[in-house]
């Protein structure tokens, strides 16, 4: 309790307060613009917070952190090209109602979601974190694997159309992951020779490229369809509570999921969105709407993403270890200001931990507001004439590919992957596949690669860990259990058919 | 063509200015390339470092970060920059002493003319703090007796915490397995789960996580660290540190070299770099540019030689 009292004078300070405002609403104007994400808002902060104290300092990069992850899913909705990859599943159901002119309840039921995921986590964080950590650190590389392969399955969930297409693009994602270093004997793959490619693609420029570019693409070959419909109020229309009732099962599964995700090193708010979102698909009572412009798909994804700021921190704060590029960022700044992550950050510097608590609420709180003040300006973006919109995009696209490793040949490879987006849309072949692919690719050849050297490259071995067990049975659950069910139908059917 | 355009018109404008009375230098902002991300380690100290340098330069120093391919394109992004002293690299001792072993590269050992060093960690043998295993002693017998069943772990092929436990592997004779992770955080987790028993990095991972010194990487005892005996003491030649210094490109006239390395000199012992490094463990270590340039090609061939015995040399 003491500290509780000690951390809310820290961050009931002018300064704490006004970093906090700050940060949330450069968080959300730079994770809203296309191709710049949560990463490029905290590194364009960083400088400033040499300068400042302690909390402040954290409380703005928590700030800039929260806001982004929401700000992301803005231009997800608004103009079909999602700001981060995390908001990726938010275009899904997102831009369909704003095709059908409910862009203001679109962005409603974003927030809503964002703010209530965001708070979710935040208490998971606080009430639960030790022993998250302690789970989190009975996950091993073979339990990472048997998980990453799960999350896999949401290729399936996510396929619009042709299965097998969405398959395909999946593979290629997988695929594109595995150019560069490899990550065990360091050798150079699929390079050809040419030296920028022996860095890799860069998930930012590929997402940027294949999501926005190609919209903007496609918007170029379309023109003469016309502007999207105006919305009749440019202003956020919030869910009521009948039509919050039926969704809150989703929203909570989806705070659920993305706050576990959250707590497991090296997955992150974009792999946390897409199974909140494959899950929705699978178990809402309205999945057959999803992709069609229903808000099950922005509750899922929305809340799963913003429920990952929570849960990232927990290993983050608890064991020092950094569950993304983001909370890295976040941890060399504690460095630098004294405080010394780890083990021992509980005990030694409990205040500040609690009062980083408190900014999480405080700035979650701050979001919503925000989110209805700026939903103003956000929705004039639909009225600005589209050559110029599209412009726009095509530049922050390009700003936002070059600005995460300073490596002009990712230029080439948002541009390139641009093309391919937008013949993929052509020919009707899902393009989240691709990045789900490319998310979740390192992982999963990483934790594959590592439990076949310790288990002198038995595969059948994986099976003797329980944990990785049960989620490969889960695994094969998810995928058998829609041809069981058709199965089951068809028999049933053939019987009445008997009967009659 | 254009480039050699534009090479021929800075070598003219090079001579122009080398024979006036005195070298005027800089005359304009001095690019710093960083080859890792912005908010991470190496970063961190470049900009902490940035303004003192500027500072003794009497000029304005730019960070620039390329990131990608453990350090190695920035690297060559500074090693084909114009070598005039305006474009330099903050390299640490992988993309500048371990990766040329590795991988084909556009640049080598041949490219650089050193500058510094900046800072200089040293490195330790570590294992979980409830280990069994309190000394080498122990973790001889123990791995000896068990050959293939215990795990190190590395942040990475080739870095050096792979390097450190590959030649400590050598030297002892012991057979273990290694388990690569991305980044030291990573490795940590699997150490605090049970996966890696052994790990080797600098001693400010000690302070972080769970883990305790068996022996240091140095030729004397660690300030801080008195009760950890080296490998010298306990009869291996095994010496290792992570460093960081700046390298300007091959053919930077010595007027610039000798301005850098004065200006840097000073930025090391300015009272901000210190105050920072005592935050954040960085240790400084100036070496002047003939001293940091021999002991990067000791560090290049050392490095080279325990690559080749690990198998990992092309």
């Amino acid at each position: 309790m003491e500290h509780v009292l000690n951390a809310l004078d820290l961050v009931t300070t002018v300064s704490a307060g006004i970093s906090m405002v700050v940060g949330t609403l450069v968080g959300i104007v730079i994770g809203a613009l296309p191709g710049l994400g949560s990463v490029v808002a905290l590194t364009v902060c960083l400088p400033f917070t040499f300068t400042m104290e302690q909390v402040p300092a954290i409380t703005l990069l928590l700030g800039v952190y929260c806001g982004s992850v929401y700000g992301g899913s803005i231009s997800a909705i608004l103009i079909n090209t999602p700001g981060t990859p995390q908001s990726a599943a938010t275009c899904f159901d997102g831009f369909p109602m704003v095709e059908q002119g409910k862009a203001d309840r679109a962005l409603g039921w974003t927030t809503v979601s964002s703010v209530i995921g965001g708070l979710f986590s935040c208490m998971v964080l606080i009430l639960a974190a030790p022993q998250l950590a302690a789970i989190a650190l009975r996950f091993g590389p073979i339990e990472t694997f048997a998980l990453i392969t799960m999350a896999m399955t949401c290729i399936a969930g996510i396929s619009r159309g042709s299965m097998i297409k969405g398959l395909l693009a999946g593979v290629v994602g997988l695929f594109c992951a595995t150019v560069g270093a490899d990550p065990v004997t360091g050798d150079l793959r699929f390079n050809f020779g040419y030296f920028p490619l022996s860095a890799g693609l860069d998930l930012i420029a590929v997402v940027v490229g294949i999501f926005a570019l190609s919209e903007v693409f496609s918007r170029i070959a379309e023109y003469a369809r016309g502007p999207l419909p105006a919305v009749e109020r440019s202003r956020i229309r919030l869910p009521s509570w009948s039509e919050w009732r039926p969704r809150l099962g989703v929203l909570f599964k989806s705070c659920t999921i993305g706050s576990f995700v959250g707590v497991l090193p090296g997955t992150g708010a974009a792999t946390a969105a897409f199974i909140s979102y494959a899950e929705a698909k699978r178990s809402s009572p309205r999945r057959d709407k999803l992709g069609t412009g229903e808000p099950d798909g922005i509750v899922a994804s929305e809340a799963a993403n913003n429920a990952v700021t929570g849960g990232a921190l927990v290993p983050t704060l608890a064991l020092g270890i950094p569950g993304d590029a983001i909370t890295a960022v976040m941890m060399s700044t504690m460095i630098i200001h004294g405080i010394t992550p780890g083990v021992r950050l509980m005990v030694e510097n409990a205040d500040t931990v609690y009062a980083c608590f408190i900014a999480l609420i405080v700035i979650n709180i701050i979001m919503l507001f925000m989110g209805i003040v700026l939903s103003r300006g956000f929705t004039r973006i639909l009225r600005t004439p589209e050559p110029l919109l599209l412009a726009m995009v095509v530049i922050l696209c390009l700003l936002g590919a070059y600005g995460v490793r300073g490596n002009p040949f990712d230029l080439i490879v948002t541009l390139l992957f641009g093309v391919v987006g937008y013949l993929m849309r052509l020919f009707g072949f899902p393009v989240a596949p691709v990045v789900i692919g490319l998310v979740l690719g390192p992982q999963f050849e990483m934790s594959l690669r590592q439990g076949l050297i310790l288990t002198d490259n038995s595969f059948l071995a994986f099976f003797g860990h329980p944990i990785a067990s049960g989620l490969f049975v889960v695994t094969i659950l998810i995928l058998t259990l829609p041809l069981i069910r058709a199965l089951w139908r068809r028999r049933r059917s053939d019987g009445s058919d008997q009967t009659a | 063509m254009l480039k050699r355009v534009a090479m021929g018109f800075a070598a003219a404008s090079m001579a122009l200015t080398a024979s006036g009375a005195a070298f005027a230098f800089p005359e304009r902002p001095v690019t710093l390339i960083v080859p890792f991300s912005a908010g991470g380690g190496t970063d961190g100290v470049a900009r902490a470092f940035q303004p003192h340098f500027g500072e003794a330069l009497g000029g304005d120093i730019v960070v620039k970060n390329t990131a990608g391919a453990s350090g190695t394109v920035g690297a060559a992004e500074a090693a084909s920059a114009g070598a005039d002293g305006y474009t330099l690299g903050f390299l640490p001792i992988g993309p500048a002493t371990i990766q040329p072993h590795l991988r084909q590269l556009p640049y080598g050992m041949d490219s650089w003319e050193p500058v510094c060093s900046v800072t200089s960690n040293p490195v330790v043998l570590m294992t979980q703090k409830d280990s069994p295993m309190n000394s080498l002693e122990d973790m001889k017998k123990a791995v000896g007796d068990a050959p293939g069943d215990f795990v190190y772990g590395s942040s990475g092929p080739g870095t050096i915490p792979h390097l450190a436990m590959a030649a400590t592997e050598g030297q002892l004779g012991l057979k273990m397995k290694h388990v690569p992770h991305k980044g030291t955080a990573n490795a940590m987790k699997s150490m605090a789960g049970g996966v890696i028993q052994f790990f080797a990095d600098t001693p400010v991972v000690l302070s972080r996580y769970d883990v305790k010194p068996l022996a240091s990487f140095t030729a004397e005892r660690i300030p801080g660290l008195d009760d950890v005996p080296t490998m010298k003491e306990m009869g291996y030649d095994l010496q290792f540190s992570v460093w960081r210094g700046i390298f300007a490109p091959k053919g930077t006239p010595a007027e610039a070299v000798a301005k850098l390395e004065a200006a840097c000199k000073a930025a090391t012992e300015s009272d901000g770099f210190k105050e920072f490094s005592a935050k954040t463990n960085t240790d400084i270590l100036f070496m002047d540019s003939k001293g940091f340039g021999d002991f990067v090609k000791a560090e290049f061939e050392k490095n080279g030689t325990i690559l080749e015995a690990a198998g990992l040399k092309k």
